[in-house]
């Protein structure tokens, strides 16, 4: 009888584990944001050949992993995706859309001089950001991911935001 | 050792049955059960003391049936161990409880209880803990029921303690069930939840049941995000982070209470960095990842 009990035992206690890929699921959300922004944003014609580039500053591994995984079965019209991670502005190419973690530590004015004259969505996840340039800035309101969107700052980098986006949105001017 | 006992209770069975005016011929037919019983032909004993038990005379004396618990009990060991629906153990435990209404002067009490509580009732317990797994756990679930209502009989103070480590692991074999298919097997969501549940109903200080209601919630939650496709509308997904969150939050409770109750096991505090995450509670998430590392 004790024998078969401790069997009991033993199996209640490990019996409990995590489900794969449970442990960031912020990192889905955002790439399921990321790729959704790409269906209410219009880049300019010259945008819209090659790959489409999601560019990473400062992100974590399982955020690229997670947009890695988004890239294998969605594309934006005939472009692929290409997800580049960066640890600095000058090594920086092309980007359509430029996500900046908040771990990232190049000043901000750094990286927006760099995107000058460039069709670049800079996403942002800061308090104060999509004030300060960013088009979009993630923010938590009530445990739950939302955005900010600036509109202007969006057409300063010469993109189109489409209005059904701003009804999802909390605007920022 | 058991021939002592043996022979003791030859004894007190011719006495018992010449007290109550039995007659020989019948006294002879019990006597001669026992003899086969303690000569281990069992076939034989059966045989005689089935007959004993049709008879009038000595089918109201306690001493007969508490012998056929005794054949039944054995026959049950050398042909139907392990056979979750034994009939020959249902019949040994029938006798034994027969011999106990039968017993006026109390005089097989302590052993049919005995019986009953230390043999046969071990036996229903060990074949659901056998039978615990993905496959098994209905017959299993039969088994320990049948322990639960035997217990309830003669020992109620036992089952408290049985009943947390059956409903546990048995938490665990739903949960299993419930993830290796989610779509198929949503029923099994309810049935961990609920095993768990009454585990803490026990015991709310248990560990074990705090940890896994708090990962069977948090997991819930972050499936329900991980299995979104990428392109799902941003208002449809709104809902699917609110049912998330809700079942974060769920979650939480629970494993603040098995941290609190064990502040040292890894999986709690991995299970609560998680839900922290998930939530976007940052300075809690931070504190913990710093435990966990």
């Amino acid at each position: 009888m004790k024998k078969t009990l401790t069997i009991l035992l033993l199996f209640a206690f490990v019996s409990g584990g995590f489900v794969k890929d449970s442990n960031d699921t912020n990192a889905k959300v955002k790439s399921i944001f990321l790729y959704n922004f790409t269906k209410y944003i219009e880049w300019p014609s010259n945008y819209k050949k090659g790959n489409f580039v999601i560019g990473l500053l400062g992100a974590s591994s399982s955020l690229a992993a997670e947009l890695d995984k988004m890239a294998t079965s969605k594309s934006v019209g005939n472009q692929k995706f290409a997800i580049k991670s960066y640890s600095s502005v000058s090594g920086m190419d092309v980007c359509h859309i430029l996500f900046i973690s908040p771990e990232c530590t190049i000043p901000f004015n750094e990286i927006t001089g760099k995107l000058k004259g460039k069709a670049t969505l800079i996403v942002t996840e800061k308090p104060g950001l999509a004030q300060k340039g960013a088009a979009i800035n993630f923010v938590v309101i009530d445990n739950k991911q939302k955005f900010e969107l600036n509109k202007s700052n969006a057409e300063k980098y010469s993109l189109k935001v489409a209005n059904s986006l701003t009804q999802l949105a909390i605007v920022v001017n | 050792m058991t021939y002592m006992r043996n022979v003791f209770r030859s004894l007190v069975m011719g006495a018992a049955l010449m007290l109550t005016g039995v007659s020989n011929a019948q006294v002879e037919k019990v006597q001669l059960a026992f003899k086969c019983y303690s000569a281990q032909k069992l076939d034989s004993a059966k045989l005689l003391i089935d007959a004993a038990c049709k008879d009038s005379s000595t089918s109201s004396q306690a001493v007969t049936w508490n012998l056929r618990g005794y054949i039944y009990k054995e026959l049950y060991k050398m042909k139907e161990k392990g056979s979750s629906r034994s009939p020959m153990r249902e019949e040994a435990l029938a006798a034994f409880k027969r011999s106990m209404a039968l017993d006026k002067e109390a005089e097989f009490k302590t052993d049919n209880t005995n019986n009953i509580r230390s043999a046969i009732a071990p036996t229903y317990y060990n074949d659901a803990a056998t039978l615990l797994d993905t496959t098994h756990y209905m017959e299993s679930e039969y088994c320990y029921n049948r322990f639960r209502e035997i217990m309830l009989l003669v020992d109620s103070s036992k089952i408290k303690s049985k009943e947390m480590e059956y409903y546990l692991a048995l938490g665990g074999v739903y949960q299993r069930l419930y993830e290796s298919n989610r779509r198929v097997n949503g029923r099994f969501f309810d049935l961990s939840q609920k095993a768990f549940s009454r585990v803490l109903t026990l015991d709310p200080d248990n560990v074990s049941a705090n940890y896994n209601l708090g990962i069977l919630y948090y997991n819930q939650g972050a499936t329900l995000i991980n299995e979104q496709d990428y392109d799902i509308d941003l208002v449809a997904f709104e809902q699917i982070q609110d049912k998330s969150k809700d079942l974060f939050r769920l979650s939480r409770p629970y494993m603040e209470k098995a941290y609190q109750l064990d502040t040292k096991n890894e999986s709690t505090i991995k299970g609560l960095c998680g839900i922290y995450f998930s939530l976007h509670e940052t300075e809690k998430y931070e504190k913990f990842k710093c435990k966990a590392e």
